[in-house]
């Protein structure tokens, strides 16, 4: 197993935009799905995860419905909307930005 | 959504996430216990957790009266006609608010600038001489200036002694009148100059004799 990560400062909401942009999602399948699709090596904290996703939702990027779940019990729901959309764009281009940089910089000191 | 409404999801929210979580722990094996404990202690802190969650909606109703705010000075730069009509409209309020206030104010709620106003009493003849809490409106009294000059000068409370008189020109023309506006005493000399008749206290100015207003009879005005 790989040694595991925290999420740096600041790319959280982008992680929850990216995952909620493939379709509405409860906050207990978007931890888990971070921590898959990184193959373990993003673990995303609770304490950190549901304040983001309330933040999100008051900024209008995320709506949020109780619909049932897989388990058939009700649970919230997490939907992209428009606004959300472009500021996944947004982010996104933000992070590549800063990510090319920091390499550029590594790059320079070898 | 009521703030009941809004805990109870929260509740709502946070127990289907650490029920899952158990769920998830005991497929992997873990014994009941050892599965419920560690959905707990993935969790954290679960009250500190809520409070987060409060505090971010808390803090957004500030954000969102600061973004209203630049909205609306953005559309108010974009519509510059109108907004000039709005900002005359309310300097017009305003203005004239004020203006009709500190008349008010000079008229009926500001004390005179004497110090036991209280106690100003008019001389003269008629009604109402001697009065000390209205100024009669209709029958000014009319004295000389020399012998406002020469009773303030001899007087015994001459410090407390002052006229009234309504025009500018009173320092030619000798006549004193006696102004029947009360507020008229605290306007500016430039608009008015003004000057009133004060005895704070009638016995101490006047010979215990002869106590009775109408010792200070009007003299003939000059002419």
């Amino acid at each position: 197993m790989p040694p595991k990560s925290d999420i740096p400062q600041g790319t959280l909401d982008l992680l929850i935009l990216q995952v909620a942009a493939l379709g509405p999602i409860h906050g207990y399948a978007i931890a888990q799905r971070l921590q898959q699709v990184s193959r373990d090596v993003l673990q995303v904290q609770q304490g950190s995860l549901y304040p983001a996703l309330h933040r999100l939702e008051n900024k209008g990027y995320l709506k949020a419905e109780w619909k049932d779940s897989e388990t058939g019990r009700e649970a919230k729901f997490y939907r992209l909307t428009t606004k959300g959309r472009a500021q996944l764009k947004h982010e996104t281009e933000n992070w590549a930005r800063l990510a090319e940089a920091v390499r550029l910089v590594i790059q320079s000191a070898t | 959504m009521t703030k009941k409404k809004r805990e109870r999801q929260l509740d709502a929210e946070l127990q289907f996430h650490l029920d899952r979580q158990i769920a998830d722990n005991l497929r992997a094996g873990m014994p009941p216990d050892e599965a419920r404990r560690n959905a707990r202690l993935k969790f954290g802190g679960l009250e500190q957790l809520k409070e987060d969650c409060r505090d971010v909606r808390r803090t957004r109703w500030i954000e969102n009266i600061i973004q209203d705010v630049r909205f609306a000075l953005r559309m108010l730069r974009r519509s510059p006609g109108f907004s000039l009509v709005a900002v005359l409209c309310l300097a017009l309020g305003i203005g004239a608010n004020a203006a009709i206030f500190s008349v008010m104010d000079a008229l009926m709620l500001r004390l005179l600038p004497v110090e036991h106003p209280e106690q100003l009493m008019l001389f003269g003849e008629g009604q109402s001489v001697g009065v000390n809490d209205d100024i009669p409106r209709n029958a000014p009294d009319l004295f000389s200036r020399p012998f406002y000059q020469d009773s303030a000068a001899g007087s015994r409370c001459r410090k407390t002694m002052t006229a009234i008189s309504k025009s500018s020109a009173s320092s030619r023309t000798p006549n004193m009148k006696v102004f029947a506006k009360i507020a008229a005493a605290s306007f500016s000399s430039s608009t008015l100059k003004v000057k009133i008749w004060t005895v704070p206290t009638i016995s101490s100015c006047v010979p215990a004799a002869s106590r009775k207003p109408s010792l200070m009879k009007s003299e003939p005005p000059y002419t």
